[in-house]
């Protein structure tokens, strides 16, 4: 006990892998944009404060994984419980050198699938409390957009 | 039938080929397409529509219309229409012969049925009114351009007359912009005919409702109606039709005019018939609905059905209350199969148009011009048509439907006409067809319960079967009903009357008084009810279990008499509807036993009120609307002398209340001070839940009415079955105690009472309850508690209870106080019997025991529990060192903590911190305040069976502290570490001589469990890193597992232990707020399981952390003294570190400035110093401009440089100092 309450979000930022106590630690809130058009937002919607229209507010810790997120836009959304249905997540953050925003994928997961990305969490990809959460759903029938197409 | 008389050159239609149906389908202009049943069909329909014409052609001039209809054949929805059509006349013509047979009764059914069924024989007379009328309005209403519908309802009406049918709608359909429109409409019509044949009921009603408008809407049903009951006339039926129409389209004036000329026409049948179709306006509002209704009604309608006329009853009944509702029931309307939802034109209504009503406008208004109409007045208009039709026929069906009724009638149709356009009977309709469909019943209107009465009245005639009766009816259908009614209750029973004033009076009272105040009428219920219970309470001591019905009198008596004394007695015709209907009710009910036992029927009747008085407490709303409706006809029915200007009045009053709807909705919706849609949404449920008893039928009524009462009785009936399980544990109780046996009675007693008042309680659910609700609870958990082992033993018992229970309330109070002495007592009895002796006490102690359950039970104690039984007599000697602390293991449901918690306590004092058990309660750890309470128990309890179902016989032991802690899971890390000591303490729960072995498995486990924790912590303290991380993980794990150990439904219960007095006192209604917040609460936690994701259910982030109020709530806590001490050294150390790098940077910055500054000083220096040679000055300034036009030029510069000697020396120097600018620079500091 002493040990979890010694953990904090200090120390998560300097050991990323830490497990966090959700009982000790005050989640962040995390505030998720969706499509389901398998595309995701344009940066410049999230320009000069604005935020897309479709947000949804999680209230979920760092080490919150892609899966799980996951399952929490499902909850939400019967229609992505479908399965096959495809999630690309990214991670929208302002860019430092400018009041521009910036996508930054960092994954996808399909749901009734296990995936790699699926472990992923979110202080891995160097998330920032603060920063926004863009999901790209796509329906099963179609194939995932830009799924794996910048080669990088 | 008369698909075997249809032949096509003398061949019948099956037998041709193909080819040959296809040839004279072509003749016909039929299309040939389909199989060879679709052909036969097609051919078939258009055959008998053949035959139709020349039956009829001779009569009117159909002809050019049916040439009409042939030149339109050709038309896709003409196909359709034929086909359906021909459909319809299958179905009818099977109806029909079915019919005939029942028919046979009435005279004039015979004559209508072979009109319409057979169209080969096609009666003249109702061919020609029905194609006049038809035609007339057909036109007129093409004119308009709301023929379409009117088509629609046409073609329903005369499926069986099919011939000028197909034609004119082709016509109009065309010329009709709406003709999908009327394509819906004619699915619908044709439904209709597949569904059993409309019940005359249903027709009724919805002439009543609607007025004249009704008639048209009815008639596709009406028809049909007719045929069965075969008191509508042929005329009507055929009027009926075109009316429907012009309504249906949109309540065009041609359709007034049309139910003018109709009623002219069939003059005093026709009254008579609007009466009885009173609801066909009904039906028209309901357009496209009504049909299925109808459809279900007819095949009830033989008189021999009494059930199928109930069935077909609630819908007649609803319709009417749902007009007069309409504002409420729009809004809550049951989806009616009608299509989507248009506009709908009634803003002025209070109502909030709900989408049925939408829906059923919808079509109409899709169909066009007619939608224009519909608006506001048809609102209006419909609501006080079906007001005052509804109203209308219900008080003269019982009182007398003389002339004046006829009058009344016309006059009203009349006044309808005029009010009411085809829009308005729209607008009815889809109000309607959402009645009928929906739970229009709850607030069952008076027009309900009139119609109820009058559904039960034919039901009663039909039982009787007498021919001349149902003749009249027929004929003169209302009339003759009120007629019949009064002279069968007259024969049959004055009492009946009697009890009808009585309810009237009562109900007039009720109306008055939740007119005056509704707030007062409640109490008055919830004294009644009190009265009630306290009636079954003394009948319960006084009268046996087979006595029940008189209590059922009983309670009736004293609701009279309640409602007599408020008695002020306005007649309304509503009341005496209600009072007819209850009355009737009960009769229906009881029909065979009509004559049976009149103190039946005035139970019944009397419990009909009851149930609907409940109704009216239940639906505040309903009630409201009642008495809106009673009001208005309350007036003008106490100023009518005769009977049947009720009727009149009551349609007059209805009207008003149209106009007044909104005012009654605003009414409803401030008594249930929630807002209108709330309200709207309340009361359909609650007509929702009243509806399916009406719409059962006029049997389901009476059901309903009964069924209220039977509630009551069989709360009380529940109750009484209740005691007995109680009875019998006490039985047992006293078997096993024989000495006890006459106190154990008491107490038994006792505890009966309370019971039986718990039972009533939780029905009423009044304030009365307080006064038990103490004592009660508890006792109720014994009754749970109590197998029923020895029924037969309570009820023997009951007798005695019932004799005693005047005595009760004093021992209550009594014992209670008494209670907790004796068991006091006793308990330090026992303890010091233990005490004296370890094993001689073995036997001692389970007398003890028993004693004490016994003298709880006198003294009323709360919780009863089974007497442990003992198995062994010696105990074998604790395995443990003895402490304070017992494990109780072997334990089996069922039993509630409660229970364990009364057992436990009766050989000491727990101490509430230190009892835990498992979460299946298969064992639990007791601590006492001393050991030798522990001792005790041991003594008392160990090799016990308990509870009686326990197959196991209990084990107790002593255990440590330790073992306690770790199973309440306190296990912190400082409990933790003493776990890791605990190896090196000697343990004395070990159990040296004779292992139990479940007490060494739950040993086992837990020191496992403890090993694993120890070996996690030596990871945690030694290593770092993902070791760590899953030992983190685990623990986080533990903990969780730990929490959901609890379940949550028993935290409230080890909560309550842990304040040991409060348990037995807390009331119930305190613990069912309780249970509301615990609701509310779970429902917060719902929503917030989206945001809390795998949060583990029992702890919610709410829980754990604090928020900000700002929405979106952040989640925040603060920190600990040392965490908060760390921050502030890490911020001023942060601070001393800016400070720092600050001044460091200033400095630097200085530096900076100052060896510019230098430098500057250096180059004017060299400048100076250069000045001397103008020559190198011109170079310097020449190489700074140089510079400052940019590289870029700086190739020009070198050829320019060219044309000078001096210059490329200078350039040469200036373009290498502008190519590294810094670094020359750096060079020279």
């Amino acid at each position: 006990m002493a040990l979890e309450s010694r953990i904090t979000q200090e120390e998560i930022k300097k050991e990323p892998e830490k497990p966090i106590d959700r009982e000790k630690t005050c989640p962040l809130l995390l505030r998720v944009f969706t499509t389901n058009s398998g595309r995701h937002h344009r940066p410049d919607e999230f320009a000069r404060g604005n935020v897309p229209s479709s947000e949804l507010q999680i209230y979920t810790w760092m080490d919150a994984t892609l899966k799980e997120l996951t399952s929490l836009v499902k909850e939400v959304y019967p229609e992505a419980r479908k399965k096959g249905t495809h999630f690309s997540f990214n991670i929208v953050y302002p860019d430092p050198r400018g009041k521009v925003y910036r996508l930054k994928d960092i994954g996808s997961t399909v749901s009734g699938r296990k995936g790699t990305d699926d472990s992923m969490t979110l202080q891995s990809q160097r998330f920032q409390i603060g920063d926004y959460l863009d999901i790209a759903i796509t329906p099963p029938n179609r194939a995932p957009p830009l799924a794996r197409m910048r080669p990088f | 039938m008369a698909d075997e008389d249809i032949t096509l050159d003398g061949k019948p239609l099956q037998s041709l080929r193909v080819a040959d149906l296809k040839a004279a389908l072509e003749q016909r202009n039929l299309s040939k397409s389909g199989q060879k049943n679709t052909l036969v069909k097609r051919l078939k329909g258009a055959l008998m529509l053949e035959n139709l014409q020349k039956s009829s052609s001779s009569h009117s001039g159909l002809q050019p219309n049916s040439q009409m209809g042939e030149e339109m054949s050709q038309n896709s929805f003409i196909k359709q229409y034929l086909a359906k059509q021909q459909e319809l006349l299958r179905q009818r013509l099977e109806r029909e012969a079915q019919q005939d047979d029942e028919a046979d009764e009435s005279p004039a059914v015979p004559e209508e049925d072979d009109d319409h069924s057979d169209d080969n024989d096609s009666s003249p007379y109702v061919h020609d009114k029905n194609r006049s009328m038809l035609s007339q309005p057909s036109m007129t209403r093409v004119e308009q351009g709301g023929g379409d519908s009117l088509m629609g309802h046409r073609m329903m009406a005369r499926g069986p007359d099919m011939g000028p049918g197909p034609n004119l709608h082709p016509q109009e359909s065309l010329e009709a912009p709406g003709a999908r429109m009327q394509r819906a409409t004619f699915h619908q019509g044709h439904k209709e005919p597949p569904a059993p044949s409309p019940p005359r009921a249903v027709a009724s009603l919805s002439v009543r409702v609607l007025g004249q408008p009704d008639r048209q809407g009815l008639p596709p049903a009406v028809p049909r109606a007719q045929e069965k009951e075969g008191t509508a006339p042929s005329e009507p039926g055929s009027a009926h039709p075109v009316l429907h129409l012009s309504r249906s389209a949109g309540g065009s004036a041609g359709g007034q005019v049309h139910e003018e000329n109709d009623e002219d026409d069939s003059g005093d049948d026709e009254s008579e018939d609007d009466d009885d179709w009173g609801p066909g306006p009904g039906g028209a509002r309901r357009g496209n609905r009504a049909p299925p209704q109808s459809q279900q009604m007819p095949p009830s309608v033989p008189s021999t059905v009494a059930r199928s006329k109930r069935k077909l009853q609630p819908p007649q009944h609803i319709p009417p209350p749902q007009a007069h509702h309409t504002p409420m029931q729009l809004r809550h309307p049951t989806p009616p199969p009608s299509p989507p939802p248009d506009l709908f034109p009634l803003p002025d209504t209070p109502k909030q148009s709900p989408p049925d009503d939408r829906e059923g406008e919808a079509p109409e208004a899709a169909r066009g011009p007619r939608a224009a109409p519909f608006p506001a007045p048809n609102v209006q208009g419909q609501d006080s048509d079906s007001s005052s039709r509804s109203s209308s026929p219900e008080p003269p069906v019982k009182r007398r439907p003389g002339p004046l009724s006829l009058l009344v009638h016309k006059m009203e149709s009349e006044a309808a006409c005029h009010a009411v356009e085809a829009t308005s009977a729209i607008d009815m309709s889809g109000e309607k067809a959402h009645s009928s469909t929906g739970p229009a019943s709850s607030t069952e209107s008076p027009l309900q319960k009139l119609e109820k009465k009058r559904l039960q009245e034919n039901r009663e005639m039909e039982e009787e079967k007498r021919l001349k009766e149902e003749k009249e009816r027929e004929q003169h259908q209302e009339q003759e009903r009120q007629r019949r009614r009064l002279q069968e209750q007259e024969r049959e029973k004055k009492r009946l009357e009697e009890e009808k004033e009585r309810k009237r009076l009562e109900e007039e009272e009720k109306l008055r008084q939740k007119e005056e105040r509704e707030k007062e009428q409640k109490r008055q219920e919830e004294e009644r009810e009190k009265e009630r219970k306290r009636q079954d309470e003394e009948k319960r001591r006084v009268e046996n279990l087979q006595k029940e019905k008189y209590k059922g009198e009983e309670k009736a008596s004293k609701g009279r008499v309640v409602v007599t004394k408020a008695q002020d007695s306005d007649s309304s015709s509503d009341s005496d509807s209600k009072s007819d209907s209850s009355s009737h009710s009960s009769r229906s009910s009881s029909s065979s036993q009509d004559k049976a036992r009149p103190a039946r029927q005035l139970k019944k009747s009397d419990q009909g009120q009851e149930a609907e008085d409940e109704k009216k407490t239940n639906l505040s709303k309903g009630a409201e609307k009642r008495y809106l409706s009673k009001r208005e006809v309350s007036e003008p029915s106490a100023a009518a002398v005769t009977e049947v200007e009720p009727e009149s009045e009551s349609s007059m009053a209805q009207q008003p209340p149209s106009g007044a709807e909104p005012e009654n909705s605003e009414g409803r919706l401030e008594e249930s001070t929630t807002p209108k849609a709330f309200a709207a949404r309340k009361i359909s449920l609650t007509s929702s839940k009243t509806s399916p008893a009406t719409t059962d039928g006029g049997a389901g009524d009476a059901e309903t009415a009964t069924a209220a009462g039977r509630k009551r009785r069989w709360g009380s009936s529940t109750s009484v079955t209740a005691k007995k399980p109680s009875i019998s544990i006490t039985t047992d109780s006293l078997k096993s105690l024989i000495p006890d046996i006459k106190v154990n009675q008491e107490a038994v007693v006792e505890l009966h009472p309370e019971e039986l008042q718990l039972s009533g309680d939780e029905e009423s659910l009044d304030a009365t309850r307080d006064d038990q609700d103490k004592g009660l609870k508890i006792r109720r958990t014994v009754t749970q508690i109590v197998p029923g082992d020895g029924q037969e033993n309570g009820q023997t018992n009951e007798e005695e209870e019932e004799v005693e229970k005047p005595e009760k309330d004093k021992q209550r109070r009594t014992s209670r106080d008494k209670r907790k002495n004796s068991v006091s007592e006793e308990a330090s009895e026992t303890q010091t019997s233990v005490n004296l002796d370890g094993e001689a006490k073995k036997v001692t102690p389970s007398d003890s025991v028993v004693r004490r359950s016994i003298s709880q039970q006198k003294s009323g104690v709360s919780v009863t529990i089974d007497d442990p039984v003992r198995t062994t007599r010696q105990p074998s000697p604790p395995h443990g060192k003895i402490s304070n602390i017992i494990h109780v293991t072997n334990l089996v449901r069922p039993f509630t903590l409660g229970q364990l918690k009364e057992l436990l306590n009766r050989t000491g004092s727990i101490v509430e911190d230190g009892f835990w058990i498992d979460k299946i309660k298969s064992h639990c750890f007791v601590t006492y305040a001393t050991a030798e309470e522990a001792v005790a128990t041991r003594a008392a309890l160990h090799r016990v069976k308990w509870p009686m179902s326990n197959p196991k016989v209990l084990t107790v032991d002593f255990c440590e502290q330790e073992e306690l802690d770790f199973h309440k899971g306190v296990l912190k890390p400082e409990n933790e570490k003493d776990h890791v000591a605990q190896p090196v303490v000697p343990q004395n729960r070990l159990p040296p001589l004779m292992p139990e072995r479940d007490r060494d498995r739950e040993r086992g486990r837990d020191r496992d469990k403890d090993r694993e924790r120890d070996g996690d912590r030596e990871r945690d303290r030694g290593v770092v890193g993902v070791r760590d991380l899953w030992a983190e993980r685990e623990r986080e794990m533990q903990r969780r597992e730990r929490a959901r150990g609890e379940r949550e439904w028993d935290r409230d219960k080890v909560q309550e232990f842990a304040r040991p007095g409060e348990d037995g006192r807390r009331s119930r209604s305190r613990e069912r707020e309780r249970r509301r917040r615990e609701r509310g609460k779970s429902k917060e936690r719902k929503t917030d399981k989206k945001e809390k994701g795998d949060e583990p259910p029992a702890k919610l982030l709410d829980d754990l952390f604090l928020k900000t109020k700002a929405a979106p709530c952040i989640y925040w806590l603060p920190h600990t003294e040392e965490q908060a001490a760390q921050r502030l050294l890490d911020r001023t150390e942060r601070q001393k570190e800016r400070e720092r790098r600050h001044k460091e940077q200033q400095e630097e910055e200085e530096k900076k400035r100052e060896e510019e500054k230098k430098e500057r000083l250096k180059g004017r220096e060299k400048e100076g110093g250069s000045t001397a040679s103008g020559a190198a000055a011109g170079r310097g300034a020449d190489a700074d401009r140089e510079r400052d036009r940019g590289r870029d030029r700086e190739g020009d510069k070198k050829r320019d440089s060219g044309h000078g000697p001096r210059r490329p020396s200078a350039s040469a120097s200036g373009g290498r100092r502008s190519r590294s600018r810094s670094n020359p620079r750096d060079r020279r500091r």
